[in-house]
């Protein structure tokens, strides 16, 4: 797998990412990706995930303002940087490709 | 003798004490339930409400069974066509059976039934110190507070939602999950086996 291409979830939580806008943080990415994938997702995998897009230079974070029902921890929100955009925009080209010109009836 | 006499004296003034709040109790719910009757005008519930005022005097004149009667009643009340009066009443009870100094399975069992119905206080919604105590000792220093606010976020929702027992399921398994991916997979299982053979020495 290339530095630069996308593991299928990466590609959902980058997507989550872009949904949420300001308020991509842990608990919405998580939440987001668990409705649209239908499976519980673990915390750990979220952000072993994200830790991984940061490292490819995909996404960007910066630490929010803490909340009392968060036990006065900070939030970290996650912005996706132009990489991580064309990372995204490649992959979709990639499987529209893969789709393309499949015989009618195929997948019946 | 005088010994005996004494204990039995304390033991009356205990039971007197545990008596009178018992009886404060019921007055204080019954009168909180007829506002509400008032206000709601309900048929079912003016039913349920003589109910209970009946059983109110069968506790009063048989103490003894009062904790057996409570639970009878808190059962009736919580699967009531009103889950608000339930949840008051679960509230009314967990308070007074946390104010008692007995501790036996009949009261166990009330407090647990009120546990189940209840509206969560705040310290059911905080993550366990065990729990707090370990997370950092399992995260990366630059992510601890945000995995660790993400933790009791949701600790917190779901503490709300299905109930404290519910929510600790889940934040163990979490927790586990995140000492795997931490210190992967053999580590976890080493460090479980060797605590099972301290604690059980086999």
């Amino acid at each position: 797998m290339g530095r630069n291409t996308l593991r299928e979830f990466e590609q959902a939580v980058l997507l989550a990412i872009l949904r949420l806008g300001q308020n991509a943080y842990g608990v919405p990415i998580r939440h987001d990706l668990s409705e649209r994938l239908g499976r519980a997702i673990s915390v750990g995998a979220i952000y072993t995930a994200l830790e991984r897009l940061e490292g490819k230079g995909f996404v960007s974070s910066w630490t929010g303002g803490a909340t009392a029902e968060r036990g006065g921890r900070a939030k970290r929100f996650y912005r996706i940087e132009a990489p991580g955009r064309r990372a995204l925009d490649a992959a979709r080209t990639t499987t529209r490709s893969l789709w393309a010109d499949l015989p009618q009836g195929a997948l019946v | 003798m005088i010994k005996k006499w004494i204990f039995s004296l304390s033991n009356t003034k205990q039971m007197s004490v545990e008596h009178n709040m018992y009886i404060e109790h019921w007055v204080n719910f019954s009168n909180h339930l007829a506002q509400l009757d008032n206000a709601t005008h309900s048929v079912n519930f003016s039913n349920q409400l003589a109910q209970l005022d009946n059983a109110k005097h069968w506790v009063n004149s048989k103490f003894d069974n009062s904790w057996e009667a409570s639970g009878d009643i808190l059962k009736s009340v919580v699967s009531s066509e009103n889950p608000s009066i339930g949840k008051e009443y679960a509230n009314l009870t967990l308070g007074y059976s946390r104010t008692t100094t007995s501790s036996g399975s009949i009261e166990k069992y009330l407090e647990v039934l009120a546990q189940q119905h209840c509206e969560p206080d705040d310290t059911d919604l905080t993550l366990p110190e065990i729990g707090q105590k370990l997370l950092p000792f399992i995260l990366p220093r630059k992510l601890r507070a945000a995995v660790a606010g993400d933790l009791a976020e949701d600790f917190r929702d779901y503490a709300t939602q299905w109930g404290r027992p519910y929510a600790l399921r889940w934040l163990w398994w979490e927790i586990g999950g995140l000492c795997i991916r931490r210190f992967g997979p053999s580590a976890v299982i080493t460090a479980v086996v060797m605590w099972f053979r301290q604690k059980f020495g086999c």
